[in-house]
């Protein structure tokens, strides 16, 4: 399926991307970061802590993905 | 009721002109202000502010919505800057109205504590010192134990 991926700070800066036309052959986002972390290792270290949105709400890594979604990891909040 | 993230500076003035008080008894505000030092002491040229916008803005308006659910208000205003903010500028503004000041403050305190906690915008402090050369030393959410300077205050 193609999804279009997201990071946010930190996350784009490691990845060196703001956002990737992605094809994705798995099913659920927990696995999409898996794929991800393959292609930029630099994601390894944020795996516990990175925040998953799908479609503009937060999610779990169990959540299923479908064609098209928008799919977004970032760290830890910090504003206000 | 207005929720708006922004990168011109925000004021306490225009939220309170934006914000409806007919029938208030009480008005409460709330506005963060960029400090001039990080966690450590170190002083800091400005922060700098990075929006997921769609999602932050949806988010922003969704807790004002519960924040009224949940509180016989008046009225909230919820403005928040993304982009450069200099030391002592506001980078966040709430401000509530009702008719007795108990459920503004209630209210306000909501409004902020879960804002901060799930509304997807990050601050990097930019210290003094480096800030000409044009590279920041402290993004908060790295991986912990990453950086000690990186911690959320």
């Amino acid at each position: 399926m193609r999804l279009r991926v997201r990071f946010f700070s930190a996350l784009r800066r490691v990845t060196g991307q703001s956002e990737l036309d992605y094809n994705f052959s798995g099913r659920t986002a927990g696995q999409l970061w898996d794929d991800l972390s393959q292609r930029f290792p630099e994601l390894t270290p944020f795996t516990e802590s990175r925040a998953i949105a799908v479609n503009l709400k937060h999610t779990t890594p169990g959540h299923v993905l479908k064609e098209g979604d928008e799919v977004a990891f970032f760290p830890p909040v910090s504003g206000g | 009721m207005l929720a708006e993230l922004r990168k011109a500076p925000i004021t306490l003035e225009e939220a309170l002109e934006s914000l409806n008080r007919n029938g208030a008894g009480a008005v409460v505000t709330m506005c963060g202000l960029s400090r001039p030092t990080d966690a450590e002491g170190t002083p800091l040229s400005h922060l700098d502010y990075e929006a997921y916008r769609e999602m932050a803005e949806r988010q922003m308006e969704a807790i004002c919505s519960e924040t009224r659910r949940r509180w016989p208000i008046i009225d909230i205003v919820m403005l928040h800057r993304v982009g450069s903010v200099g030391i002592g500028e506001p980078s966040v503004i709430i401000v509530v109205a009702s008719a007795h000041r108990r459920e503004a403050f209630y209210a306000c305190q909501f409004a902020i504590d879960k804002l901060k906690e799930t509304v997807p915008i990050w601050k990097e402090e930019v210290p003094l010192q480096t800030a000409s050369s044009g590279s920041a030393k402290g993004s908060i959410g790295r991986p912990s134990g990453s950086d000690s300077k990186n911690k959320r205050p």
